[in-house]
């Protein structure tokens, strides 16, 4: 439900300032294509999915999706609530087999291996693959510093050195150290939406993943929040590959190197299109794309 | 100063009663209570309740006509709903209070300290109260509670698990037999603990054949309740927990368990409740018995009920004094145990 409000809204705002906003999207994703090459080279491992596609039960929910995440990169999915977006980032490190009545077919490479090949271990490949869900939701049963440190114990992980220093290194990457440093022991509900949603960034980069995936990170947060998480996406994304569902295009073109476009035209949901952020935002190849980007959709 | 007043806004409650809604309330109210000792003289109608059922009926037409006065039809139905509810929880609430009143007035006057620090091994059901004690029986129902609590604690909590993390295939089968067995009569679970193990084995009447029979009572109401309070932990946590590299046992013991803890003792709680004052099925799988049994595996044992049972079939003064302060000994018992289950539970969850 938040979604769709969040997207008619969305769309609403596009509709009255249509040019203008376009190009404002345009040159956002363009200032950022700008500051990226001029760092250094990106690190991580790459991502590759091959002709996926997703069932719920006898509902096809996503067709022939082939996509390539390069190390190091940040890519956005966008399109309309729907479209398999969120199916799509779920297949991506085995979630979506938790959903009773699944289906899939395809491949997903991670360094040129299949996460799908039968006897792989599973609860390996999450390790490497994070995910930050759209709802924050820390354990409510732990405190701040066991959240973060809850992934050794889960995973049953032994971590060499000293687990403090790992605390604080993920809370500083996260963003929420200097929040938190003085109440580790207190317990995680009473974080504000935004601190909770770093706080479980916090808690998956514990687990030195290569690739994190972000299902609607912020579409339950504040603008404020919004813009904190933003800040911690573009830190990380120089040492990990980060594949991000968004509804708010604003944040597509803010946080990416890459813009996937997704859309289900009454059937599967497809991807549409795929390119640098600021050739999604600015040049759109499809005449749908290019609807949607510049709010004339529907 | 006055001035200064008249320009500050004051907090008024445009929405709470006038006094012309307080005078009509408290009118509808005397009228009733007048009216109702009015019919109660004039009618063969007699007794404490027969006040109260034709005072509510009373009140029920008086305040409806005035309420349909002010408000018209569609006040009445609203304030016809609102007496239904009401009337509803005070038959509920003298039930109750009523049973307590009476454990306590009746149980209070046989209360001394020789009940919790003698047995009635010199003495019979039928001397004068002050003689004797009910400590074995104290002892002995505690066994028998921390049996069953043992035993169907975790049979309780892992048939929920079955039943909510895994959904095995036989969920259905199970979900359906456990509700069937918080059928059973009490007396059913007593006797097939007797048919099975004591006729059948050398095992004879003990606490521990007692704790058996109350956990067959016991299992469905913590299963079910246990099952209700896991579905409430929001998938989410399981995800978390499956998105970290956990297995699906790591993320039930680490984040499913301790999300529920309150509940799962709320589980506890209930399931202690339900079978802490069970008499039928211990009369033939514990015994009556007169002394402290240390042994829970070997021997009769005291409890509470059968205590309570001997004493009211005795039937003397004295004998059935003993019953209610007994009753009251267990209501305590019972009391101290769910307040210790609590605080124990929330120890931690008070850091917060």
């Amino acid at each position: 439900m938040d979604n769709a409000n969040n997207e008619d809204k969305k769309d609403g705002e596009d509709m009255s300032t249509q040019s203008p906003s376009t190009k404002s999207l345009g040159d956002v994703a363009e200032k950022r294509a700008a500051a990226r090459t001029s760092g250094s080279a990106p690190l991580g491992v790459g991502l590759e999915a091959r002709g996926v596609h997703a069932w719920f039960g006898k509902h096809h929910a996503l067709e022939n999706v082939s996509l390539d995440f390069s190390a190091g990169t940040v890519t956005a999915l966008i399109g309309p609530s729907g479209c398999g977006k969120s199916t799509f980032i779920r297949t991506l490190n085995r979630m979506h087999e938790f959903i009773p009545s699944a289906a899939m077919a395809g491949e997903v490479l991670l360094d040129g291996k299949d996460i799908y090949e039968p006897g792989i271990d599973v609860t390996k490949i999450r390790l490497q693959i994070g995910m930050v869900f759209q709802k924050p939701n820390p354990f409510p049963s732990m405190t701040i510093g066991e959240n973060v440190l809850a992934g050794l114990k889960l995973a049953q992980i032994k971590h060499e050195g000293n687990k403090d220093d790992l605390l604080e290194e993920c809370l500083t990457r996260a963003g929420l150290w200097t929040e938190v440093k003085d109440r580790l022991g207190a317990h995680a509900g009473g974080l504000s939406g935004g601190q909770q949603q770093r706080l479980c960034i916090a808690r998956s980069l514990a687990l030195k993943p290569k690739v994190l995936l972000m299902d609607e990170p912020c579409s339950a947060l504040d603008p404020g929040s919004t813009l904190r998480i933003e800040d911690t996406i573009s830190e990380l994304s120089k040492s990990m590959t980060i594949v991000i569902v968004t509804h708010n295009m604003q944040q597509a073109a803010r946080v990416s190197d890459y813009t996937a476009f997704f859309l289900a035209e009454g059937g599967p949901g497809q991807m549409i299109e795929v390119g640098p952020t600021n050739e999604i935002f600015s040049r759109p190849k499809d005449q749908r794309t290019e609807n949607y980007v510049s709010g004339r959709f529907g | 100063m006055s001035n200064v007043t008249s320009t500050q806004v004051q907090p008024i409650r445009p929405w709470a009663a006038s006094p012309l809604d307080r005078a009509i309330t408290g009118g509808s109210l005397v009228a009733s209570a007048l009216f109702t000792i009015l019919l109660v003289a004039v009618t063969p109608l007699k007794g404490k309740l027969a006040y109260f059922f034709v005072f509510f009926l009373v009140w029920f037409v008086i305040d409806s006509i005035l309420v349909m006065r002010r408000y018209g039809t569609k006040g009445i139905r609203d304030a016809l709903a609102a007496k239904v509810t009401l009337f509803g929880a005070v038959i509920v609430m003298l039930a109750v209070t009523s049973i307590l009143w009476a454990t306590i007035s009746k149980g209070v006057k046989g209360l001394h300290i020789s009940l919790f620090s003698q047995t009635m091994r010199t003495t019979s059901f039928t001397d004068p109260f002050s003689n004797g004690g009910m400590l074995h029986s104290i002892i002995g129902t505690l066994y028998l509670i921390l049996i069953a609590v043992v035993i169907s604690v975790p049979m309780g909590i892992l048939t929920a698990i079955y039943l909510t993390e895994i959904k095995g295939r036989a969920a259905g089968l199970i979900r359906f037999l456990v509700q069937a067995m918080s059928g059973v009569p009490s007396v059913v679970a007593g006797l097939f603990i007797y048919a099975a193990i004591i006729l059948n084995t050398p095992l004879r009447n003990s606490a521990f054949l007692g704790g058996l029979a109350l956990t067959i009572l016991m299992v469905p109401t913590v299963t079910r309740t246990a099952e209700e309070v896991l579905n409430l932990v929001p998938r989410d946590l399981r995800e978390a927990g499956l998105a970290m590299g956990a297995t699906q046992w790591k993320t039930v013991a680490l984040v499913v368990l301790p999300a529920a803890r309150s509940g799962l003792i709320t589980a506890t709680v209930l399931g202690v409740a339900r079978v802490a004052g069970e008499t039928a099925p211990l009369l033939f799988t514990v015994g009556v018995f007169d002394a402290i049994n240390p042994n829970p595996f070997k021997g009769g044992s005291g409890t509470i009920p059968t205590y309570i049972w001997a004493g009211l079939t005795a039937g003397t003064t004295d004998s059935v004094q003993r019953a209610w302060s007994a009753i009251l000994v267990l209501l305590i018992v019972v009391l101290i145990l769910f307040t210790l289950a609590r605080t124990l539970g929330n120890k931690r969850m008070k850091a917060k």
